[in-house]
């Protein structure tokens, strides 16, 4: 009994979301430190940032 | 405890933890797709048995997610932790993804097994009720423009819908579905033959360590997406005239 079809759509379906996410979250962690630095280069600080902690 | 999960820390831990995530997760899944392929073929399905190392462990994460969500909405309930709504927050999509793979890969088993790509028993059923929870939570965040004010009706809303994850777990035994009962987490011990629960198991913590490693890095994105937008409410109210 053979069903590559149904066992191929769904390790691509899978394959496709679980990259999608990764893409997501590398995407969307660049977007938010370009923000955060374009920000920091017009002078503003967050207010209660400590010395020396992480610049994001 | 809570001294120490405060973001700025969360933020420097994250960043050093992060990578060996992704390679552990990457090594991991490697590994499982391997072991899956060179797994026997099952008696009865064949080769469609392979679909199993998808749909399980997505199934198991889709629920999982859920009960992360759960735990962080009671952080952000007593303890308003700010990084427990920042966890829930980050956890649905996560979380959405997953149920949806465990909806369309086990609709993909179901068509050449069962004959039907649905049916509405029980377990299907309260998994798409699941699928819906987390698109109504993902809603219901974005429905606020301040965060601060949607953590706790979103909390309150997620902790009401954790009643939906023992329905699914029970939902095999409770009512006659034509999806199959447990076979892996059962009081008298599972029912597969190790040849293919070995590869299963292995599957299921790579699945897991990816969706720890993408949690982690989507806690670390609203993190900065919420210093972003509190910098540029700071910026915009320095603008203001005084009266």
């Amino acid at each position: 009994m053979s069903h590559i079809g149904f066992i191929a759509a769904a390790y691509a379906i899978t394959a496709i979301v679980l990259a999608g996410l990764v893409a997501w979250v590398i995407v969307d962690g660049r977007i938010q430190q370009a923000a955060l630095g374009e920000l920091e280069r017009r002078g503003i600080r967050r207010t209660g940032r400590q010395r020396g902690g992480e610049a994001t | 405890m809570l001294e120490f999960a405060n973001p700025t820390r969360f933020m420097a831990l994250s960043r050093s933890v992060l990578p060996w995530l992704w390679a552990a997760a990457a090594g991991v899944l490697a590994i499982g797709l391997v072991l899956a392929f060179r797994a026997p073929a099952d008696y009865q399905q064949g080769l469609t048995v392979l679909i199993m190392y998808i749909h399980v462990p997505s199934a198991w994460l889709a629920m999982m997610c859920y009960a992360v969500i759960a735990t962080s909405s009671v952080g952000t309930l007593v303890w308003r932790h700010p990084l427990a709504d920042v966890s829930a927050r980050a956890a649905a999509p996560i979380g959405a993804c997953f149920t949806f793979l465990a909806l369309v890969t086990g609709s993909l088993w179901g068509k050449p097994m069962w004959g039907t790509w649905w049916v509405w028993d029980a377990r299907l059923t309260s998994v798409l009720l699941l699928f819906l929870m987390y698109l109504g939570l993902i809603a219901l965040w974005r429905a606020f423009d301040d965060p601060a004010r949607a953590a706790r009706p979103v909390a309150i809303l997620a902790l009401v819908g954790f009643v939906n994850i023992p329905i699914i777990k029970f939902s095999v035994d409770w009512w006659n579905t034509l999806h199959q009962p447990a076979s892996v987490f059962r009081f008298d011990g599972p029912t597969i033959d190790p040849s293919m629960l070995w590869p299963l198991m292995v599957m299921a913590v790579a699945f897991t360590l990816l969706f720890l490693a993408i949690h982690v890095a989507a806690m670390r994105n609203e993190i900065l997406r919420r210093r972003v937008r509190a910098m540029r409410v700071k910026a915009a109210s320095t603008l203001v005239p005084a009266e």
